[in-house]
């Protein structure tokens, strides 16, 4: 997944999109080296010490590891995948909604 | 005239009883066969498994069991095709059956034979209740179900928990449409809505049945179901998140207001 979230964050770079993770790794000066290593820009929430059972995932009740939400640029939640929806799909799902919200601009 | 009548209905009887031992007799012969193509893998693995149990060095362990593996890997497509001609001597009856589920099983890999297997049980199973332990493999079609296969069983097949098993799957089919990245944007709620009303259904018509395929009981199944769809956050305003992020800076999710976002539950494990 992170390859392609790479390209989606540089090719958006000038519209108005953000990739934002909620990170459940447990020890947290760990994900520093591991973002590095693995070259992750983009900014994630920390879910906390408990790892997958952190505060975050409990109040949006995510069931398993990767879940995605999309949501649109006035925040509605307008899509929810348990996994990876496909490189494809997810690119056209996220133009289709840059392309509204540069409309309301 | 009446007693060669007489003799005639006898003679008819006897020939159909013992045709029926024939039929049953020839019947438990090949239930033995099977029975001992089945107990071949059991048979070649036992002494290698003790074996197995009793070492007590970590790397020898791990190097006999992928020993013990490729054995199997290995035997699993003769054994498939030992059964496959054993159900093909009569796909008709139970044994045959039994034969063609237990290749259709050890036939992975092989798709011309699974093909074959599949296709003889489409012809002459759908109204066998036992269908129901190869019902979610049997009607998979990719990544969808094969929809016309599943309701021609449940039409054919008298076991209610053949049926119920059916009708779940097909519920369940509708929830995956309505969460498919694939599905516009105006269908989601009206296929969610049918989802909903599926599992409802399926709850009230079979809630006592428990399923094998997918272990539980239809009513606590659809329970879980009705409740994720009823809790779906789909055109739902975003719950604040306002935490530190992985540099224990603080910020919000709502300072992207103005922007898509994809937010993404992930680790690196």
């Amino acid at each position: 997944m992170f390859p392609h979230e790479r390209s989606l964050v540089k090719r958006l770079e000038s519209k108005p999109f953000a990739l934002i993770g909620v990170n459940s790794d447990k020890d947290k000066d760990d994900i520093k080296k591991k973002n590095i290593e693995a070259q992750i820009t983009w900014r994630s929430f920390w879910n906390g010490e408990k790892g997958t059972g952190g505060p975050i995932s409990k109040t949006w009740e995510v069931q398993g590891w990767p879940t995605l939400y999309l949501i649109d640029h006035k925040g509605v939640i307008r899509r929810k995948f348990l996994g990876n929806p496909g490189d494809a799909d997810l690119d056209r799902l996220i133009d289709e909604l840059v392309e509204k919200a540069e409309k309301d601009k | 005239m009446r007693s060669l009548f007489a003799a005639a209905i006898a003679l008819c009887w006897f020939g159909a009883m013992s045709a029926q031992n024939d039929q049953s007799a020839d019947s438990k012969e090949r239930a033995d066969r099977l029975k001992a193509i089945q107990g071949e893998m059991t048979k070649a693995t036992t002494e290698a498994r003790e074996k197995i149990a009793e070492l007590n060095d970590a790397a020898e362990k791990r190097t006999a069991q992928q020993e013990l593996n490729r054995t199997m890997m290995e035997m699993r497509p003769k054994l498939a095709e030992k059964a496959m001609a054993l159900a093909k001597e009569n796909p008709r009856d139970e044994v045959g059956f039994d034969a063609l589920i237990y290749a259709n099983s050890m036939a992975m890999g092989n798709a011309a034979l699974q093909a074959e297997a599949r296709k003889l049980i489409i012809e002459n199973h759908l109204g066998n209740p036992k269908i129901e332990d190869v019902l979610l493999q049997l009607s998979r079609k990719g990544r969808d179900y094969d929809v016309a296969l599943l309701k021609s069983v449940f039409e054919k097949n008298p076991s209610k928990s053949v049926k119920a098993t059916v009708s779940f799957i097909l519920a369940q089919r509708l929830k995956g449409e309505a969460d498919s990245p694939k599905t516009k944007d105006a269908d989601i709620l009206p296929k969610m809505k049918e989802a909903l009303a599926a599992f409802e259904k399926v709850s009230e018509d079979y809630g006592d049945v428990t399923l094998k395929a997918l272990r539980g009981k239809v009513a606590d199944l659809a329970k879980k179901e009705i409740e994720a769809i009823k809790k779906s956050p789909i055109g739902k305003e975003t719950p604040e998140i306002a935490a530190e992020d992985t540099d224990g800076t603080n910020f919000k999710i709502s300072d992207y207001r103005g922007k898509v976002v994809l937010l993404d539950f992930w680790g690196h494990w």
